[in-house]
């Protein structure tokens, strides 16, 4: 009792002190999202779920925004990720600084200098709040564990249309982070990078009609690894409806480049179907096809290295929150456990291993504040 | 048989109906005395989403239902759905949702102390002096 008494007096001191200075809890909103699963695979791990389940699976996102006048504020946010069983685990801090940004507002433009959430797609800069998601995550095969942020400078414009359209646009410059499972034909490669002098545009078209968003998106960029200096582009097509009840979504991106070489495609189709006011139902299905290089150039070819298809069942909380079920079906070479390489060479011809199968479900919990 | 029929159907159509039309509406968009005298529903919808910086929004508790009226009538969504849309906002860094007031009478108190506020409050509601209803067109 006698050590926590100055805490405890410490404790209601500064709240006041702070409310002295006049305007801080006028001026600061606090925000936080929770995402947290356990999931289970039958055979092989996928995405960090396991065989033996996982409950070690949550993403916890804490949101400060300053309001430093009319048009500026400075926003920060802090998240907890942990990944389960996946490889990439070792990879991604337990807590870091998702965003530390500035962003000042003059009429259509705004412009973001720090690290800034990256507009790419449809889902990259919400990619970790459940409650806006169907499923636990959005598709990884166009996301990756890329991206989510970019450390530089985001310039963001508005236009309202004529009859109703709405065109956004952004530019960005700055680096970001990259890690990878990537399947080669020398085996399984963990990619940690540096994406570096990344410089691109998002632009989105907004059309009155069933609420249709048409998205392009544009990037080039150094790719940095700790022993090889490459370079990037990537493309990436999106398009959402609703239309009543039902949503739909898909994307579609290639990425592509040297050092080393890259040329994969992956994409998605989703339809969120909504069946009663507080019970929705979703599927999905995504692909990823990647090129295989061989040191004889002829022999470089395009393989289905993934094919997965996901259900969901998503129940509205009290609160806002959503409780959801999903069970994914996924075919292919990538996986967490590390494989033989995906294909083997004899002279001029090559035979790929065997593809494999994994199924897993995810039952998970999202709250937003 | 026919009349049973038409009975029936008549039933259906009536469950079917949106409630929003079988009620006048519910609520009434309102401004300071010094505002403008009507906006379009485009626009009420655009400064209410902030899209549009021409007046300062402030909005009922989510579970009001005036405030599902007016979210149904003016966004076309029904309050869930534009809590989404604020999620989205928020959490992509861009932007937080109006400030929320308990009762009609707080939304009063907002409007009626700033110049270029704009709110709803239930249809039928004693505005009193400084605030106006504004025709949404």
């Amino acid at each position: 009792m006698r050590s926590a008494l100055p805490r405890v007096v410490l404790a209601l001191a500064v709240p006041a002190a702070l409310s002295a200075q006049g305007g801080l809890t006028d001026r600061l909103e606090l925000h936080g999202s929770l995402n947290a699963a356990y999931g289970k695979a039958d055979t092989l791990g996928v995405f960090g779920v396991p065989q033996k389940g996982t409950s070690d699976y949550r993403v916890f996102t804490v949101q400060a925004r300053y309001t430093l006048g009319q048009k500026d504020v400075v926003v920060a946010q802090v998240f907890n990720r942990r990944l389960g069983a996946s490889p990439l685990a070792s990879a991604v801090p337990d807590v870091s600084m998702q965003w530390a940004f500035w962003q000042h507002r003059e009429g259509p433009f705004t412009a973001k200098l720090g690290r800034n959430p990256l507009p790419r797609g449809l889902y990259n800069e919400v990619r970790y709040i459940g409650t806006v998601q169907p499923f636990f995550r959005p598709p990884i095969e166009v996301q990756q564990e890329a991206f989510d942020a970019i450390d530089g400078a985001v310039l963001s414009y508005r236009a309202a249309l004529p009859f109703g359209a709405e065109l956004e646009q952004h530019g960005f410059f700055g680096g970001s982070e990259n890690r990878a499972i990537a399947n080669t034909t020398a085996g399984q490669q963990i990619r940690i990078a540096r994406t570096e002098n990344m410089f691109g545009y998002q632009s989105y078209l907004t059309l009155p009609v069933a609420g249709l968003r048409l998205g392009a998106y544009g990037a080039r960029y150094a790719f940095v690894q700790p022993t090889q200096r490459g370079y990037r582009s990537n493309l990436i097509y999106s398009a959402e409806a609703t239309v009543d009840r039902v949503k739909l979504a898909t994307e579609h991106s290639r990425i592509s480049g040297h050092g080393p070489s890259n040329d994969n495609r992956g994409g998605y189709y989703q339809a969120t179907v909504r069946l009663v006011d507080r019970f929705s139902v979703a599927g999905q299905h995504a692909y990823i096809n990647r090129k295989l290089y061989f040191a004889n150039a002829a022999m470089n070819s395009v393989i289905p290295e993934v094919r997965t298809n996901g259900l969901s069942g998503i129940l509205s909380l009290p609160a806002g929150s959503v409780l959801k079920v999903e069970h994914h079906w996924r075919r292919g070479w990538s996986f967490d456990a590390p494989t033989a390489p995906i294909a083997s060479q004899t002279a001029n011809s090559f035979t790929l291993s065997p593809k494999r199968d994994a199924r897993y479900f995810l039952i998970s919990v999202a709250s937003s504040f | 048989m026919n009349r049973f029929l038409l009975s029936v159907c008549a039933a259906v159509l009536a469950l079917l109906a949106p409630a929003g039309r079988a009620r006048a509406q519910g609520y009434v968009v309102v401004v300071n005395a010094a505002g403008p005298a009507a906006l379009s529903k485009a626009e009420v919808s655009n400064i209410f989403l902030k899209k549009s910086a021409k007046l300062a929004p402030v909005d009922l508790d989510k579970s009001s239902k005036v405030r599902d009226a007016f979210s149904k009538g003016v966004h076309g969504r029904p309050t869930a759905a534009v809590g989404t849309y604020w999620q989205q906002q928020i959490f992509a860094g861009k932007d937080v949702p109006p400030p929320e007031k308990s009762s009609d009478a707080d939304v009063l108190a907002f409007v009626k102390g700033n110049p270029n506020a704009i709110g709803y409050v239930a249809a039928g509601t004693d505005l009193g002096a400084g605030v106006k209803t504004v025709t949404v067109q």
